[in-house]
């Protein structure tokens, strides 16, 4: 595929996957109402906790950062490596 | 933004942006207690391309409180690999023969092949500690130091970040700061960029280390969590990443071939080594939404990331816990990156053309597609630790370049799928 028609589908699927995600939001989004600290009890489980299963998360993101041309954005930290 | 008001329900406003700066910054509330647990978060994994790279990697993490919001925190990691790694080189009607990388000795590939280093194998071991306090009720500073050592590869960095929490918890906006100082030392020595692979070995003295250059690597990183209501809350960041000094691949080559109408075309004249810019920038955007839906949790992500090599990269990831009951859970895993190339990514030369300015046939630097698939199984025991066990599929596809294959090369693949299974078990909890 020529590089112009790529750059165009990437930004096409860009804007699909930004419209998709803001539905989601949009659609199942309660609203912006302040969430006391005693109604905090399913946000304070592990597993809705943001980076919970932050190993798993670490050992995936250096495998994508070994094979791919980008990475980071989640987090940073834990150094560089000669495996890019 | 007015947070302050109380929004009739179904009535959405706009989200903020930003994330909290540093991962090994505690979203929760530290739990006090007479005793002082640690947390502790191990995995180890295996990864492995059929016929090429094997790698297995563990990663030991723990955390605990020192006193009241104050945390220390250590992890170690180390890497092995094994296995054979694409060169950059050129597949070719005959066979082609090699020298490693320390030019030492020579390994030889079959016609029609994609050239692979079979010699491909090092270990890493990384270590890195942190510490983070409350500045004010409201306000967490963490700062942390890190390294990882290899054969070739030497990495020394620090980080600090600071979170801030507003209106009562319900937002946290966070800045983080890192610095990393590498030093290559590869095998042989750092090549001549566009020099020629050396043609026969040589017996390196068991002084000569070769040489190396540095690296230098600076990732700021602000974001902002947002909690949407009692199940949902949402993150975005902004990262920025400077690179610069040697990011050039010591190992990585291309083929030089000679030009259509020349007496044989697509047949092999030189192998050169490869030269990337000194610096590198790029910017990325991440968003990441939490939602649980009843015991059931929901992961969905998106980065987009642009650089000034030209690469642009997009990444949906999915991830959803089904509970089977209170102590077993399935997570299916879903994500696919899509990458456009390096604009100095060629997949050969061509004899007699001008050299340009950097050029890598490295193929993680090629238009690419990249999908996972995964399958994660966690049990909760008796004593509260959860054990995990995670299956995943990893292809690599849809890689191309400008270069096609021409003359000799004609029939054979120059960019071939990669594909690769891994493996990982996980334990964390409480002692």
């Amino acid at each position: 595929m020529p590089r112009p028609d790529r750059i165009r589908w990437v930004r096409q699927l860009s804007l699909i996957v930004l419209l998709a995600l803001s539905s989601w939001v949009l659609v199942g989004c309660v609203s912006l109402a302040r969430v006391e600290p005693w109604e905090r009890g399913t946000l304070a489980r592990t597993d809705m906790t943001l980076d919970s299963e932050g190993v798993d998360l670490e050992l995936d993101d250096h495998i994508y950062f070994s094979r791919e041309a980008t990475a980071g954005g989640r987090s940073f930290g834990g150094g560089g490596c000669g495996c890019n | 933004m007015q947070l302050k008001d109380v929004r009739p329900r179904g009535r959405c406003t706009r989200f903020a942006l930003a994330t909290a700066a540093v991962a090994l910054l505690g979203n929760g509330d530290a739990q006090a207690g007479d005793h002082r647990p640690v947390e502790v978060e191990t995995a180890v994994l295996g990864y492995s391309e059929p016929d090429r790279v094997q790698v297995l990697e563990g990663v030991l993490s723990a955390k605990t409180e020192l006193e009241e919001g104050r945390h220390l925190y250590g992890q170690l990691a180390f890497d092995v690999l094994t296995g054979a790694s694409a060169n950059g080189a050129s597949p070719a009607r005959s066979v082609q023969t090699f020298t490693r990388p320390s030019g030492e000795s020579r390994y030889q590939v079959a016609p029609g092949q994609t050239p692979l280093d079979d010699g491909f194998s090092d270990k890493r071991l990384a270590a890195s500690v942190g510490y983070d306090m409350p500045l004010d009720r409201w306000t967490n500073l963490s700062v942390g130091v890190q390294g990882s050592t290899e054969t070739d590869y030497l990495s020394l960095g620090t980080n600090i970040g600071i979170s801030r929490d507003f209106f009562q918890r319900n937002t946290t906006l966070g800045l983080g700061i890192s610095v990393n100082r590498d030093r290559v030392s590869p095998l042989g020595g750092i090549p001549v960029e566009f020099g020629s692979m050396p043609r026969t070995t040589t017996v390196r003295l068991d002084d000569d280390e070769g040489g190396g250059e540095n690296k230098t690597v600076f990732d700021f990183n602000a974001g902002i969590t947002q909690v949407l209501g009692k199940n949902s809350l949402v993150r975005i960041n902004y990262a920025f990443d400077h690179a610069s000094g040697y990011l050039t691949d010591p190992y990585n080559v291309l083929s030089v071939l000679a030009p259509v109408g020349s007496i044989a075309p697509g047949t092999v004249s030189d192998i050169l080594h490869e030269s990337r810019p000194t610096s590198r920038t790029q910017h990325a955007v991440y968003a990441e939404l939490k939602r649980a839906l009843g015991a059931n949790v929901a992961d969905l992500s998106y980065r987009y990331a642009t650089n000034d090599w030209g690469t642009q990269s997009q990444t949906v990831e999915l991830r959803y816990r089904q509970f089977l009951s209170p102590n077993y859970y399935l997570q299916p895993h879903v994500r696919y990156y899509q990458q456009s190339a390096a604009n100095f990514y060629h997949r050969y030369l061509i004899e007699g053309a001008l050299l340009p300015s950097n050029a890598s046939a490295d193929y993680r630097l090629a238009d690419m597609t990249t999908s996972t698939l995964g399958l994660e199984f966690g049990h909760r025991t008796v004593s509260g630790k959860w054990i995990s066990v995670a299956v995943e599929y990893y292809r690599q596809f849809s890689i191309s370049g400008a270069e096609v294959a021409f003359g000799a090369l004609d029939g054979l693949d120059l960019y071939p799928d990669v594909s690769a299974l891994t493996a990982r078990v996980g334990l964390s909890g409480e002692w």
